[in-house]
């Protein structure tokens, strides 16, 4: 499915033999393309530069290029050759009759701006041609740092593309193009593998609780990955529909193609992990408050021993009676370490075995990977098994055969909970855990006769309890499969048939035993989902090469999808159990809580392409699409959406432009496209919801979305134009990108006054405009004979949002509202809008305090956006000879980020930043306390001074007092690898062996305080705050890759 | 040979374009059917509907959240122990929304429902209930918020953000609706049933209902509409109001664990809220008698609220001050003040709607304003008899109570001992007990030290959501200009200085 059609210039090449022959007369030059490694490159495109006779190396990495009798006059030309992922390889010969031998050795390239690439649909393209922009990312580079989630291993590597994570391991991974274009929708671009689109959605959609299932994307095995292409603009949408708006991340896996005999390859990486950055604590203040504590029964019976935060004593090592000696006072002194120390190191293994052979008819490749993680988190593992089978088969010269299966198999095991929930060891551990509460003691958190053991009986569990008590599992057992069938009508014609399903099914259990301090589990609890998707994509695709004997070459595409989509879920838990230990739903003591869901939809479409190009320097796409939903009602669910694109390279078409070596290539293009989209299912009437019974009594709710009968569909204008050029001699390669886009009549559930019955309606109103550059930079600083070779690869992207319009009267749709702040589409702001209290301030900006403290001005305020001003990469290859090193740096600059971990953290007086006010003591009594900046009432400055703990209890819920800045620069990744000659590997009975040592998150540089603001709330739209995140991970291993 | 070739190539196009079609559109007829919701009805019956929105409601107002969070705090019959924020009238916003959108897109949306697919000619049984419900959260909300959207209210149609009605037209409407369900209940056809939480279904009782809460409304309007006060009073007493405890408008809770009363919910991994000080020292000055160290106080403290437990041996009650500083309500310990009492924190503990005490209480007050027929001090004393019967007191110790000085009716200071006396028996309905205080002054309380209100008093009423802000700005905006501000300390229409 890789090649529906070729180029303008693969064609000349299948043209080149029906020529007639003159056998004397005639130049044959064959060879082979081949890896580094060895390792055959089928695909590749072998050409007589300045001419459109080339030819396309076979599985075996072979090729065999006639040049006719006209062309061998004897001159001396250029032979090149290009593959997708490789530099291109070029030999100076002599056009003489005869045969010549011509092999090639190709270097992987740290990044395409030049050469044939992947675009929509699979179909390889040389990128001269590509009237938009698109951007490669090679598995040598993917693989880099051995990042497991194939998303997160995009950072910072592909220019406009955002990507951030939640941070506990399996965690989700949001990446975003270009900005949001759907104020409510998803905005996260298309995954397609082999093909196939495949679902990406994430198992937890808040950051108010709950555990992370990981994005689905992160099924795909990276090292199963032969390509990645970052189509970004919206033209992909009209071969792969609507959700491609947001654009496309299309994996190719690799094949058996290329294999000589039996190909084997054993990778095995070991990397350990290790907290990036966790809060600044304070040490000198322990448990209480007021400055006061004694233990006596951790419910308030002793002074302050209910209290959890850390207002208490001065840890000077006096003698106080603590929780875990018995009566007895022992010396307060900190626990400096408690939750690093809580943290052990993790330790990722990926273990990857991949077979592959190849015949003149047929491939097989089949690989297995195991990646095992045992995480930070004690008793956290993760397990995943991709098994992966890629083959296929040319039955007869007309009927070719294609199928690939992966199997994917994730199992989980106590997942950290995050986020604001009570049964978070980390939330228990970082926020709650007063400063002196050392680990030794709290890992006893279990009485003999099984009830909890731990510092507090009341709200606050100990934090083993939630670890070890509290465990809960979960596995997925995915098949991704396609098969398809090509058929050559005649030599210009071909119809490919195609199907393909994602199916998987989810299984989730946590489970909470009896003796629960912070929820009421009484008996126990547990609460089990099962989940299903399936989506089927069939294809019929029908593609004209008509052979055209001149410097028009054109291709026609036109095709039909039906895309079938089923998912449900069914999900049964209880509260309370009968017998303590039985985890099953009989043995539940109250009326269970039981729930299902299903959902259905079809998209049918109908879609075409025409390709023309001019002498291989004017280019031109035409697409256009027709949908037709389920989701939408009569009338309005066809729509058709077309684009248009072009390219010209005009060093070519006009050799003026061609300056020497100081622009020897220069490529000018633009692109429109519209796309249409549907809604999710069931958004057209009105059904009510069921609640629990109330004892036997059933109740139905009105539900809380005012359904629309007559939704339209929605559209995005996109347009693009862009430059792509090469200079000083190819040291330098440029790509720079202008777009801008426009989503409007949006079907959004528009939050409403509730006053109107209902919280949201769905209404098609709303437009988001993006706007933004993007530049791509390949630097060549040093290219020499000797072996040394620096690349650098620069990417930055500036991307501007403006909510233009919305529903008639509304101001902002609220993406989410937490602790009082909302995070919004607001009417002529940025996407992502932070909006929220801030301080009340007189008119001359001065603090109005009432008793000293700060006030909340009830008047809420946009506080700030979450949306980066600008987000970069920096690339650095180093090779010379055997060895090579790279790294990357990654940013992120503007964008503001509420932070919930320093609102809670100081509240409860844990974090360094607390302490302010309390370097004389705690207590006024002891003189300590400040006086804040500020007038009272009338007017007058504030002479009153307060306690940190008043104060910063005041500035709870303050949100302005808790904005920080979302910059960062990160080392994100480097490695240090070295290929052993095979001199020495030889000796191993290995044909090729190459090492690394490789680490990833290696160095954060923020402004904020205490967090990594690049670990996002949840993988919905509701970004910019966090809170007590799972901290990010540095990791540090290596690699071992080994070719017997 | 050109003509050939394009020829060829029209030939494959128009096939490939035939093939595409053919595929794209092979079954866009079945496409609608697909999107029909198979998780959820489109239509449902009143009697599922109407259990839905009492309960919504009621947990709303009498749970965890409304009383204990806030009203039962203002009225300081409930003072915070730490998280002090409220206490200090400093209100976190996300709260506020909760409850504005709660009541409105919840029960009262399926109220709203009921009212509109139903006709009062043929089900009064289901109406008029309904009307009554209604009523009942429309009047705890404008009493909170003032001027609050009404009568454009739960319209279903989002481009037409409702206005505010002011609070007067508002109890007009609350008058008309319950006078209209006093018309036609109890009425024939069918009833809730058992699907009706508060009576199972007796509309007779709903009947009696309808006009208690007429004449709790009628009182309101004492100060600020005298003569509508007067008229509403006398129409609900003449109609007949509750007859007895067994009238009590309460919502059993099953306490199956999935359905618990929200109090005991909150209180089970929580102990934030402790009983107020106020009310202790009331309880305790209201004693029956004193013998050398032991004194028989109000027999309602032992059961509004639990001894300390820092005091095992001899039973203590003390209250915690409302209003403190979060560290200064910490520092006093919560062995060190009173818990709710334990009758109030089980699993079953019925959530009050209204009870016959108050409608006694209102009686009293409106025939001692010579509103209506009755002897106020025969009603006062049956009264505070109905509060102290709800909760089992004993006959002997309600008559020795009723014969103590402090309590006995009388006629210099009645008014004062009716209000005193309301306000005590409508603990667990913080929201009541908030108004009434409002309306009649008593008892005279006072802001904590660290309320942040300016000036430093009681806050008045409750601020809007911040979210109208964003939503319904322009009649949020004429809504505070009608009323001179809505800030804490200003004065919702029937408040009169």
């Amino acid at each position: 499915m890789r090649r529906f059609l070729s180029t303008a210039l693969v064609l000349a090449a299948l043209a080149a033999p029906r020529a007639p022959l003159q056998a004397q007369a005639t130049l044959t030059i064959t060879g082979r393309v081949s890896a580094a490694t060895g390792e055959a490159l089928p695909n590749s495109n072998v050409y007589l530069l300045g001419t459109t006779l080339g030819a396309v190396s076979k599985d075996d990495g072979t090729y065999v290029l006639l040049v006719p009798a006209d062309h061998v006059t004897g001159q001396p030309a250029t032979l090149r050759v290009r593959r997708i992922g490789y530099r291109d390889a070029t030999a100076a010969i002599t056009l003489t009759a005869g045969r010549q031998t011509h092999d090639f050795v190709l270097t992987a390239a740290p990044t395409q701006l030049e050469g044939v690439v992947v675009t929509a649909l699979g179909i390889e393209r040389d990128k001269r041609s590509l009237g938009v922009a698109q951007q490669s990312v090679s598995p040598a580079e993917l693989t880099q740092a051995r990042e497991p989630n194939i998303v997160n291993a995009l950072s910072g590597k592909v220019a406009g593309v955002q990507i951030t994570n939640d941070g506990p391991p399996g965690g989700s991974a949001r990446i975003v193009i270009r900005g949001a274009n759907s104020v409510t929708g998803n905005n996260q671009p298309l995954f397609v593998i082999d093909g196939i689109p495949i679902d990406n959605s994430a198992g937890r959609n808040t950051g108010f609780g709950g555990l992370d299932f990981g994005n689905a994307a992160s099924d795909i095995n990276p090292n199963d990955v032969e390509s990645i292409s970052i189509l970004k603009g919206a033209n992909a949408a009209a071969l792969y529909g609507a959700r491609a708006a947001n654009g496309a991340v299309v994996i190719t896996t690799k094949s058996g193609r290329g294999s000589r005999g039996l190909g084997v390859n054993v990778t095995q990486n070991l990397t350990f992990e290790t907290p990036l950055k966790l809060p600044d604590f304070q040490n000198v203040y322990g448990q209480g408050s007021g400055g006061l504590f004694e233990y006596k029964d951790g419910k308030g019976g002793g002074v302050n021993d209910n209290v959890n935060r850390s207002w208490g004593p001065k840890m000077d090592g006096r003698l106080i009676t603590q929780w875990w000696s018995n009566g007895v006072p022992e010396p307060w002194v900190p626990a400096p370490d408690n939750v690093r120390d809580f943290f052990q190191t993790g330790r990722t293994s990926t273990s990857t075995v991949a077979v592959s052979g190849a015949s003149d008819r047929a491939d097989v490749r089949l690989s297995a990977t195991e990646l095992d993680v045992k995480s930070m988190f004690p008793t956290n593992t993760l397990r995943r098994l991709n098994t992966s089978l890629n083959g296929g088969a040319k039955i007869n010269d007309k009927l070719s055969a294609r199928a690939n299966l992966n199997y994917v198999r994730g199992v989980g095991h106590d997942r950290p909970g995050t986020g604001y929930d009570a049964n978070s060891a980390l939330f228990n551990i970082e926020i709650w855990g007063g400063r002196q509460r050392d680990l030794a003691h709290l890992i006893n958190y279990m009485n003999p006769d099984g009830t909890q053991n731990g510092p507090n009986h009341t709200t606050t569990n100990n934090p083993y309890w939630d670890v070890y008590a509290d465990p809960n599992d979960d596995s997925r057992d995915r098949l991704i499969g396609s098969g398809s069938v090509t058929y050559k009508i005649n030599d210009w014609l071909s119809a490919t048939g195609r199907s393909g399903t994602d199916w998987y099914r989810d299984w989730r259990k946590q489970e909470y035993a009896n003796g629960n301090i912070a929820v009421d589990y009484s008996g126990g609890a547990f609460f089990e989902q099962n989940l299903y998707s399936r989506e089927t994509n069939s294809d019929i695709l029908v593609t004209a090469e008509p052979k055209l004997n001149s410097k028009l070459a054109v291709t026609f595409n036109a095709g039909g999808n039906v895309r079938d989509s089923h998912s449900s879920s069914a999900n049964q838990g209880t509260n309370h159990l009968v017998i303590p230990g039985t985890f099953n739903i009989g043995n539940s003591a109250v009326t269970p809580q039981v729930s299902s869901f299903e959902s259905r939809r079809r998209t049918n479409s109908a879609y075409g392409q025409a390709q023309l190009s001019w002498n291989n320097y004017l280019f031109t796409d035409i697409t256009g699409r027709n949908d037709w939903s389920s989701t939408l009602p009569p009338g309005n669910n066809s729509y058709f959406y077309p684009s248009v694109s072009g390219s010209f390279v005009f060093t070519d078409a006009l050799p003026w432009t061609h300056l020497g070596r100081w622009l020897t290539y220069g490529k000018l293009r633009a692109s429109w496209a519209a796309v249409g989209n549907d809604a999710d299912p069931y958004q057209l009437a009105v059904t009510y919801s069921a609640g629990t019974p109330f004892g036997s009594v059933p109740r139905f709710g009105v539900p809380n979305t005012i359904p629309n009968a007559n939704l339209k569909p929605e559209r995005t204008n996109s347009w693009e134009g862009g430059g792509e050029f090469r200079l000083l001699d190819d040291r330098i390669a440029l790509d720079a990108t202008y777009y801008n886009k426009l989503t409007s009549n949006q079907i959004i559930p528009a939050q409403i006054t509730p006053a109107i019955g209902f919280t949201s309606a769905v209404v098609n109103a709303g437009s988001i405009r993006n706007k933004g550059v993007e530049l791509q930079s390949t630097i060549t600083p040093i290219r020499s004979d000797n072996g040394f070779n620096w690349d650098v690869v620069v990417n930055y992207a500036k991307n501007n949002s403006k909510v233009e319009s919305l529903y008639p009267g509304l101001q902002t749709v609220v993406l989410g509202t937490y602790w009082g702040l909302s995070v919004e589409a607001r009417l002529n702001q940025p996407y992502g809008t932070l909006y929220g209290n801030p301080y009340l301030r007189n008119s001359d900006g001065k603090l109005i305090l009432q008793n000293g403290l700060p006030r909340v001005d009830p008047q809420q305020v946009v506080l700030g956006h979450y949306t980066p001003d600008w987000i970069g990469g920096l690339q650095n290859h180093f090779h010379y000879h055997d060895f090579d090193f790279s790294f990357l740096v990654d940013t992120r600059q503007g964008g503001k980020i509420f932070s919930t971990t320093k609102m809670f953290g100081e509240e409860s007086g844990v974090l360094a930043s607390s302490l302010r006010g309390r370097e004389n003591g705690e207590t006024l009594a002891e003189g300590g306390g400040l006086i804040v900046d500020g007038v009272n009432a009338d007017g007058t400055p504030n002479t009153t001074k307060v306690t940190a703990q008043a104060y910063f209890n005041s500035l709870f819920q303050l949100h302005e007092a808790n904005m920080v800045d979302g910059s960062f620069v990160k080392l994100r990744e480097a490695r240090f690898g070295y290929a052993v000659p095979s001199r020495f590997s030889s000796r191993f009975g290995v044909s090729a062996m190459n090492v690394a040592l490789v680490g990833r998150n290696l160095w954060l540089h923020a402004k904020a305080p205490d967090i990594d603001p690049e670990s996002a709330f949840d993988n919905s739209n509701v970004q910019g705050i966090e809170f007590v995140n799972f901290p990010s991970a540095r990791s540090i291993g290596f690699v071992l890759n080994v070719t017997p | 040979m050109r003509h050939h070739l394009k020829h060829r190539a029209a030939r494959g196009l128009a096939f490939a374009l035939a093939v595409a079609a053919l595929a794209g559109a092979c079954d866009n007829g079945q496409l609608t059917d697909i999107n029909t919701n198979p998780n959820a009805p489109g239509t449902v019956q009143p009697q599922f509907l109407f259990p839905n929105g009492v309960t919504d409601v009621v947990s709303r107002a009498r749970g965890g959240s409304l009383d204990l969070t806030l009203t039962a705090l203002w009225s300081q019959q409930i003072a915070m122990d730490r998280f002090t924020d409220e206490d200090r009238y400093s209100i976190r916003p996300d709260n506020i929304t909760g409850y504005w959108s709660g009541f409105y897109a919840g029960g009262l949306e399926d109220f709203a429902t009921i009212l509109a697919q139903n006709d009062p000619a043929d089900k009064p049984a289901l109406v008029g209930p309904t009307l009554v419900m209604k009523s009942w959260t429309y009047g705890l909300m404008t009493d909170l918020w003032g001027d609050i959207p009404y009568s454009e209210a739960n319209s279903g149609d989002p481009s037409k953000p409702p206005k505010y009605d002011a609070q007067k037209d508002i109890y007009a409407g609350l008058f008309k609706d319950l006078t209209a369900a006093n018309d036609m209940l109890p009425g024939t056809g069918p009833t809730y049933g058992s699907a009706d939480l508060i009576y199972a279904g007796n509309a007779a009782k709903w009947k009696r209902f309808a006009n208690s809460l007429r004449l709790r409304f009628a009182l309101r309007l004492s100060k600020v509409d005298p003569a509508t006060a007067q008229a509403q009073a006398a129409a609900a007493i003449a109609a007949g109001t509750f007859t007895s405890n067994a009238d009590n408008a309460v919502l059993n809770w099953p306490g199956d664990g999935t359905n618990n009363n929200p109090i005991y919910s909150n209180f089970v991994t929580r102990d934030d809220q402790h009983v107020s000080q106020t009310l202790v020292d009331i309880l305790k000055s209201l004693y029956i008698s004193t013998t050398g160290t032991d004194t028989l106080f109000d027999p309602r403290l032992a059961i509004y609220a639990d001894p300390i437990v820092s005091s095992p041996t001899v039973k203590k009650y003390v209250g915690a001050p409302n209003g403190l500083q979060d560290d200064d309500a910490i520092a006093i310990g919560i062995n060190n003040t009173s818990r709710v009492g334990a009758a109030f924190r089980q699993k079953t503990t019925p959530s009050l709607l209204m009870t016959y005490s108050e409608v006694l209480f209102d009686q009293a007050e409106a025939a001692l304003r010579g509103w209506a027929p009755g002897d106020p001090a025969a009603l006062y004393t049956a009264a505070i008899t109905a509060s102290m019967q709800q909760y089992n007191v004993p006959a002997a110790t309600i008559s020795a109570y009723l014969a103590s000085p402090r309590v006995a009716y009388d006629p210099a200071n009645a008014m004062q001992q009716i209000a005193l006396q309301r306000w005590i028996a409508l603990y667990g309905e913080g929201t009541e007990a908030y108004s009434e205080w409002r309306r009649t002054g008593v008892p005279d309380l006072q802001p904590g030290p660290a309320a942040i209100t300016v000036p430093h008093i009681v806050a008045r009423r409750l601020t809007y959501p911040v979210s109208e802000q964003s939503f319904n700005a322009a009649n949020l905006a004429a809504a505070v200009s009608a009323q001179g501000g809505a800030d804490l300390t200003n004065r919702v229409w029937w408040d009169k200085q």
